[in-house]
């Protein structure tokens, strides 16, 4: 296990890398929030790398700034070789972002939102159509695919939003607490679609305050506690480390750790 | 920017507005409908209220020692009596015209009654008569007619009896206005007939209506009368229905998106901002234009229907240069309001923000664009540098036939520049973090109490000013020096201060500044510093009132409502001098600045409240110079850290503008050259107490 950023025995050119990344807030007279400090990792090709933390832990905060939502205050952050800050809209263009935050016009059909996403993210115009009509066959949205997206289902809008995700298929997928407010059928079918992925050789970041979910999909995994990266590793590592089993106890070892004895 | 991007992201939004019900309704349907039906059921009700009106018998009552003379003076302005053969033939086509022709339906009749006032007043009578006492004079000869008494000899001096008549009617009741009305021609027309025949009898040479006869020649065509009738709403007209559609498009488009959370989505896409923005200001603009051309046909139809029907010498050709002129003036306009719209659209995070923020700026566009009703303001003059405002009076001017190009061109490059700079910063919008998402950690919605008073204050002061504007316009006993001072300053400034403080438990002391200023020479550059401003920003009051000019007399009025010259100096000192500085200083230098300093840089400040502090004097021919004088208080305070100093220099800056209005100093003759020395010593004042106020960083104050 390693609390810095991870060896690259293994991979030649992380597909994302994350040095000193920083967020701070000022704002309306709640003085400086810390949202992010100093945090560092690199995400490899083919793997699920996984972002665990409670609610405001600054998942989403670091997501975000990975997505150029947000603009870092410190720190660097690379997508493909594209900094944030410099290059934002090449960094938006290698990667997809889903969270339980980015919804889906509802008044477009699902063929027209995955035409739209296809289109503003770059696929050539002869290649729209086909691309489009391979993702209802992939994601098995054809059923539905021109009813308007008010009318459908949670389920049904997670595979559409899934879908226009992938719709000019980006080389990096970040999952920013997909599952929020899914049953479980649907979690699991979601799951299953995310681990697809990654055997595609997808590179993915996912965050979660799920234990189960992590330890169910994450190649490797870092706890992040109030802005900051405690430890990142394969969940053996992590087991090593803080001598726990379950990642439940895991994550309470390293959050609140016991006082040392005499 | 890419146009393949722009053009998807547009298509995109045309489609979204289209299946959105409530574009449809609010933007299309319901003007389409309402507008039909309103002016029809406006216009019926009143042909038919009068005809009631003109058909109707109204019932008066005499009374009085001399209600048989009355008698018959009413009955010779009757239709029925007979024109007198002296009487010109233009004056009994007059008397007819202006009676029995005009409401021939209209029946005045006499009633009794014991106590006529108390009739009135139960709606039995429409009116009654007072034939009091009569005027009495001299005339050498008259005719021997009702109501005239012959004492002496014919040649002798006459003494003219003539009844003084009251008409006593109800204004509130229209029935009893009308029949007052009616009575009080039909008196006229008795009137004229007898001093036409008194002339005649008398020898006067000529008939009056040709004695010195003033002929009006109106030398304008029927079009350009028409041009101007139209052109002096059209302004108006196009920016209410871009108003109305583009509104609810704006609210969709962005603050909508946020609420829906799909504007995060689109955010990390590869699209830019720059063609996010562009392509919702293009909906805007296109819904807007959409609505205004959808209108004007809707209007054009029912104007052919004879729905509206069109003043009798209407006449309006249509020039397609004219055409040209006007689409090219209406481009910047729609510019202009759907940026203004995107902007607030994309300031507000949700539809409810949108609809906070949309109020204020319809009550300022409406005003501009209103601009062109008022008559001699023309296109050359400062308001050609007042977007929306210079369009409105272009297109005025357009429709009139005068056509200004150098102004034109003007008009249209400030707007377009503008629209273009709005447009800008609604992009900026976008890359305003906190408006896009919502952040994790939010310890004003955790801790409550002060931590919220920041993003409260300006909604709170937002609050006050709509009171007070409601107040003023509302309550007539408020033009009154004690009931106005009582309500601005005492319930208002330091009551909502008051009440602020209590509401987010704030400490006074950190609140209110309230501490000594950080050296005594401050207290010498106030003193100084005060009036030396009071005659510098006379300068901007010059300039103020060139840009908008009040009438003296009304001026005079107000101050004549305002300072009572029968009050003492001393209380008006005290009233209008110490206690807004006690007042104004707590709720503007204390609280509002308090409520804003962690959210904005000093300059920033200065120049917030400054101009907060000048909207709430509502006074626009005093807006300049009262913002003026309200950034430098600012500064003054924050460099201080101290109310204290602002108390003084604004007690001390009114007593001087008291003291010279009392003792007719000439302060408003004086050259620009005085303004200027006034500057120059108000500046050194400041520049000394931001020199003895350093804080503590700054290396040590002057000693």
């Amino acid at each position: 296990m390693s609390t810095t950023p991870s060896d690259r025995s293994d991979c030649a050119e992380p597909p994302v890398r994350v040095s000193g990344l920083s967020k701070l807030f000022v704002d309306e007279g709640r003085g400086e929030v810390r949202a992010v400090d100093d945090v560092s990792f690199e995400c490899r090709v083919g793997e699920i790398f996984g972002l665990l933390g409670a609610n405001g832990a600054g998942k989403t905060t670091t997501l975000r700034m990975l997505s150029t939502v947000l603009a870092p205050t410190g720190g660097k952050a690379l997508v493909r070789g594209f900094e944030v800050r410099q290059n934002p809209e090449a960094v938006r263009r290698n990667l997809g972002f889903f969270s339980a935050s980015t919804a889906l016009y509802p008044r477009l059909t699902a063929r027209e939102t995955l035409t739209f996403f296809a289109r503003i993210n770059g696929v050539e115009e002869p290649r729209v159509e086909s691309r489009v009509e391979e993702l209802i066959r992939r994601f098995g949205i054809g059923e539905y695919a021109d009813a308007r997206v008010e009318k459908l289902s949670s389920g049904m809008k997670q595979k559409v939003s899934l879908a226009r995700t992938v719709a000019h298929d980006p080389p990096i997928l970040i999952f920013d607490e997909p599952t929020v407010g899914l049953d479980v059928l649907a979690a699991l079918d979601l799951q299953g679609l995310i681990a697809e992925l990654r055997d595609e050789g997808k590179t993915i970041l996912f965050s979660t305050h799920i234990m189960s979910e992590a330890e169910r999909l994450c190649d490797r995994i870092a706890i992040i506690h109030r802005g900051r990266i405690l430890a990142c590793g394969k969940l053996e590592e992590l087991r090593t480390a803080t001598g726990e089993h379950y990642l439940e106890d895991i994550f309470v070892a390293l959050v609140q750790p016991r006082p040392a004895s005499p | 920017m890419s146009w393949r991007l722009l053009r998807t992201l547009y298509v995109c939004e045309l489609r979204l507005l289209l299946r959105d019900r409530r574009t449809l309704v609010f933007g299309l349907l319901l003007p389409t409908l309402v507008l039909p039906i309103f002016f029809f059921l406006s216009s019926r009700t009143q042909e038919k209220q009068v005809e009631r009106l003109q058909q109707a018998t109204y019932e008066y009552a005499i009374r009085g020692p001399l209600a048989k003379e009355a008698r018959r003076w009413i009955e010779l302005g009757s239709p029925a009596h007979s024109i007198p053969s002296a009487t010109p033939p233009e004056l009994a086509l007059e008397t007819e015209a202006s009676s029995g022709a005009a409401a021939p339906g209209l029946t005045l009749q006499e009633v009794e009654s014991t106590d006529p006032a108390a009739a009135l007043d139960a709606g039995e009578l429409h009116f009654y008569l007072e034939a009091r006492e009569p005027f009495r004079g001299a005339v050498s000869e008259s005719p021997a007619r009702a109501g005239w008494r012959r004492p002496g000899a014919p040649g002798e001096a006459l003494e003219v009896l003539v009844p003084r008549l009251r008409i006593v009617f109800r204004a509130s009741s229209l029935p009893s206005s009308t029949a007052a009305g009616a009575m009080g021609r039909r008196l006229e027309i008795a009137r004229a007939k007898l001093r036409q025949e008194l002339l005649d009898t008398r020898g006067f040479p000529v008939p009056l209506e040709q004695f010195l006869p003033v002929e009006a020649v109106d030398v304008a065509t029927a079009e350009r009368r028409s041009g101007a009738a139209l052109g002096r709403f059209a302004g108006l007209f196009l920016l209410l229905m871009m108003l109305s559609g583009g509104s609810v498009v704006a609210a969709d488009t962005l603050a909508g998106e946020k609420e829906r959370g799909t504007l995060e989505t689109l955010l990390t896409t590869a699209a830019g901002r720059r063609e996010i923005v562009a392509a919702k200001q293009l909906g805007i603009l296109t819904v807007g234009l959409a609505i205004c051309a959808w209108q004007l046909a809707n209007l054009l139809v029912w104007v052919g229907l004879d729905v509206f029907p069109l003043p009798p010498e209407w006449s309006f050709s249509i020039d397609p240069a004219v055409v040209a002129l006007v689409l090219l003036l209406v481009l910047p306009m729609a510019a202009v309001v759907s940026s203004l719209l995107l902007l607030v659209s994309g300031r507000a995070r949700s539809y409810r923000e949108f609809q906070v923020y949309f109020f204020p700026l319809f009550l300022v566009l409406v005003p501009l664009a209103g601009i062109a009703t008022l008559p001699d303001l023309g296109l050359r003059s400062a308001v050609v540098l007042v977007p929306v405002a210079n369009l409105s009076l272009a297109l005025r001017e357009v429709f009139v036939g005068e056509i200004d190009l150098p102004m034109l061109a003007v008009a249209w490059l400030v707007s377009a520049t503008t629209a273009l700079g709005l447009a800008r910063w609604a992009w900026q919008a976008l890359d305003t973090e906190g408006l896009v998402t919502r952040n994790d950690l939010d310890r004003g919605d955790l801790e409550g109490g002060s931590m919220l008073f920041a993003r409260h204050v300006l909604w709170w002061f937002g609050g006050f000013w709509a009171i007070l504007v409601v107040a003023v316009a509302s309550v007539p006993w408020l033009m009154n020096l004690h009931a106005q001072l009582t309500f601005n300053l005492v319930i208002l400034f330091l009551g909502g201060s008051l009440l602020l403080i209590w509401r987010y438990r704030l400490d006074p002391r950190e609140v209110l500044s309230l501490r000594s200023p950080p050296h005594p020479t401050v207290w010498p550059a106030v003193v100084l510093g005060a009036p030396a401003l009071l005659v510098g920003t006379l300068a901007l009051a010059r300039i103020s009132e060139w840009l908008f000019p009040v009438p003296a007399a009304l001026r005079e009025g107000l101050t004549q409502m305002l300072l009572p010259p029968e009050t003492p100096f001393v209380e008006i000192l005290l009233l209008v001098a110490v206690l807004p500085g006690i007042c104004e200083e707590i709720a503007f230098r204390g609280v509002l600045l308090h409520g804003l300093r962690d959210r904005l840089r000093p300059w920033q400040l200065c120049l917030v409240v400054g101009l907060i502090f000048a909207a709430f004097h509502l006074e626009l021919s005093r807006f300049l110079p009262t913002a003026f004088v309200g950034a430098v208080l600012t500064a003054v305070t924050l460099r201080t850290r101290s109310i204290y100093p602002a108390m003084v220099w604004h007690m001390l800056s009114n007593a001087s503008a008291l003291t010279a209005e009392r003792y007719d100093l000439p302060l408003d003759e004086l050259s620009f050259p005085a303004y200027g020395a006034g500057l120059l010593v108000a500046g050194l004042a400041l520049v000394w107490i931001w020199r003895v106020a350093k804080p503590a960083g700054e290396g040590a104050a002057v000693e």
